[in-house]
């Protein structure tokens, strides 16, 4: 139960932080809390003209840049592995715009628990309810080529079998 | 007899249709054998990385929603995927399941293109202690999420296996949820440390 309860709060606060880029020098980080060796995403936006934005912070293993479009945009960073638990600044400059613009966040790195993190797993693995929903937002275009495969195939079909008729009757009528 | 060529015809498209379908879905013969690569120790995945489809993404950690459901990267993060992190990972044995989202409100997603994937195509997975285990595609499978073969994605095998998840089919609306699943089974083919 306290797992379930840990994974509710934790679903809640994902979708709490993970709204628009803020536009007040601010860098929105989801997740806020994260373990070391995890992935973050980073959110947030510069003054106009600015081309990228590069993040660095004590507990990236790297820069992490992204270029922007209409001023903003989402970066990707991932935490140094054997991090010590802690707040940690996270600091992103404004490159290649009329200013040198820095935006700022923080991101809480949590103790990597061996009893919830990647170093134990239960003994049984609890095996999710139902089918993943891992769709998304419904603008997908059906492009999965297996169908059109099988719909050429059939196509082809009809195609001979309509040119082996057109040839049997130009036949028929040479003769 | 007048309809035997068009129906005749239309058997014909439908057999060359399941034809395909075996194809991608074959399963005969898998990668790796009792002679695969030993399992790897324990280590989160950070990266995914599948040439074929475009995909390089970082991972977050899924766990369980409190109605048992398995947790989603967040949906307008377009080039997350993320890694249920209660269950095997990537290397280890058993089966490490990444999932990703084919599109957000706006455009396409990380795993847009996965149900392009084929029996013998590579996905290579970076890991927190720095090691790169590549996994080799079995079989791919669309199915419908009211059939989801949860023992075959989550049931245990002796193997470092992966599955990747995707959804398909049609959307609706009024759920805000697609109508199929595209999952890929893949196993590990080099441990890459």
């Amino acid at each position: 139960m306290k797992l379930l309860m840990a994974s509710g709060i934790a679903a809640t606060a994902l979708v709490l932080v993970a709204g628009p880029a803020a536009a007040d020098g601010s860098v929105t980080v989801v997740p806020r809390e994260a373990r070391p060796g995890s992935a973050v995403v980073l959110e947030s936006s510069c003054v106009k003209g600015a081309k990228r934005l590069e993040y660095t912070s004590q507990a990236f293993a790297g820069t992490a840049t992204v270029s922007l479009q209409d001023n903003a945009g989402s970066a990707h960073a991932t935490l140094k592995n054997g991090l010590a638990p802690g707040v940690y600044e996270v600091r992103g400059e404004c490159k290649g715009g009329p200013s040198d613009e820095v935006v700022r966040s923080e991101i809480v790195v949590v103790e990597d628990d061996p009893s919830s993190g990647p170093d134990a797993v239960p003994a049984v693995p609890p095996t999710p309810a139902g089918a993943p929903q891992s769709g998304g937002g419904g603008t997908y275009q059906r492009t999965d080529p297996t169908v059109p495969l099988a719909t050429l195939a059939g196509g082809l079909l009809v195609v001979a079998g309509v040119g082996l008729v057109a040839y049997r009757r130009a036949v028929r009528h040479g003769r | 007899m007048a309809d035997r060529g068009p129906g005749a015809g239309l058997l014909a498209a439908l057999a060359v249709g399941a034809v395909f379908a075996f194809a991608v879905d074959d399963d005969l013969g898998g990668f790796g054998g009792p002679g695969g690569p030993e399992p790897l120790a324990r280590s989160a995945p950070v990266h995914l990385s599948i040439e074929e489809i475009g995909v390089d993404a970082p991972l977050v950690r899924l766990g369980l929603n409190p109605d048992g459901t398995l947790q989603d990267p967040p949906l307008e993060e377009a080039g997350l995927a993320g890694w249920y992190s209660l269950g095997a990972a990537p290397g280890e044995a058993g089966p490490a399941v990444i999932t990703g989202h084919l599109d957000t409100r706006t455009g396409p997603s990380v795993f847009l293109r996965l149900g392009e994937l084929r029996r013998g195509d590579t996905v290579r997975v970076r890991r927190a202690d720095g090691s790169e285990p590549e996994f080799t595609v079995q079989r791919v499978e669309r199915v419908a999420k009211e059939d989801f073969p949860a023992e075959q994605v989550y049931g245990p095998v002796d193997h470092p296996a992966l599955r990747l998840i995707t959804c398909g089919g049609e959307f609706d609306r009024a759920t805000g949820h697609y109508s199929e699943n595209t999952v890929v089974y893949a196993r590990m083919s080099d441990p890459g440390r």
